[in-house]
């Protein structure tokens, strides 16, 4: 009963997944016959923050500073590169995304059906570690590329400058790309991995108790 | 394999056929099968000691070493 829960609930993210993608692709395709780029939305963080006070409510006395550090930018802009990297962006995420889930829900199958430590488990535990871990390191490229070619086109009217995450030294107001790297995903690609060679391990196991009479 | 499985030849001296002997311990025909023509790895203790109580017989008798085969 449980499978059978966790088999609807897979398939309904599946579902969920590929109309996401759809509606990201075509929201790109309408955008393209407008002319008007996507909206981006980055995280960004302010080199030179205004900084407030923290008192105590009692005395006074003060205990520390607020930082106005974080920002957040919405932009629709970008050329011809910038929009191809938007699409792949969409087709890539979504495509690994169902890898993941379809392969999950076939695992589930197989689990239900009583035979886990086959073959076909460990091929698509393995499908979905390395989906993940690509998953992953995509989110790391994006963030470091995507605005590589965004910002230098862009310019904030106060003169503050905007950078992309590997930007250094930088004088001045400026927000840079808040590159606050995930290593979740990778994390949980490398034990879906470990957990395949377990499976493997136990269909071989299996294989073994089966040669015996 | 040096192992030879003789499990025909004490069902011949018995009389009795594969599918009986099958029944009687409780394995399939087919896992019987495979056991008579050599083609498992290895055997339980469990289903010797129901194949000697069926067949009337010892390990020996159906279990044989021939070096070189």
């Amino acid at each position: 009963m449980t499978l059978r829960i966790l088999d609807r609930l897979l398939l309904f993210i599946a579902a969920l997944v590929v109309l996401g993608m759809a509606m990201g692709l075509a929201f790109f395709l309408v955008s393209l016959g407008s002319g008007e780029p996507l909206q981006t939305t980055l995280a960004m963080r302010w080199s030179e923050p205004p900084l407030h006070e923290v008192l105590l409510r009692g005395s006074g006395v003060a205990v520390g500073t607020l930082a106005l550090d974080h920002a957040t930018l919405n932009v629709r802009a970008g050329g011809a590169l910038y929009r191809i990297g938007q699409a792949a962006d969409i087709g890539l995420v979504g495509i690994l995304w169902l890898f993941v889930v379809l392969s999950a829900r076939r695992l589930v199958d197989r689990i239900a059906k009583g035979t886990p430590f086959s073959p076909q488990s460990v091929k698509w535990l393995r499908v979905i570690g390395w989906s993940l871990i690509a998953l992953n390191i995509w989110s790391w490229i994006r963030l470091i590329l995507l605005p590589l070619a965004l910002l230098p086109g862009l310019v904030v009217r106060d003169g503050s400058g905007l950078y992309p995450a590997v930007a250094s030294g930088i004088a001045g107001p400026a927000a840079q790309v808040d590159a606050s790297l995930s290593f979740a995903l990778l994390i949980c690609g490398l034990l879906v991995i470990a957990l395949a060679e377990a499976f493997r391990i136990g269909g071989d196991l299996r294989a073994e108790n089966e040669a015996f009479v | 394999m040096a192992i030879i499985v003789n499990v025909d030849v004490m069902l011949a001296k018995r009389k009795m056929s594969v599918t009986a002997l099958a029944e009687e311990i409780g394995i399939s025909l087919t896992n019987l099968s495979l056991l008579k023509t050599g083609k498992v790895k290895g055997v339980r203790f469990a289903t010797l000691d129901a194949i000697c109580r069926v067949l009337d017989c010892q390990p020996g008798d159906i279990l044989e070493h021939r070096p070189g085969d």
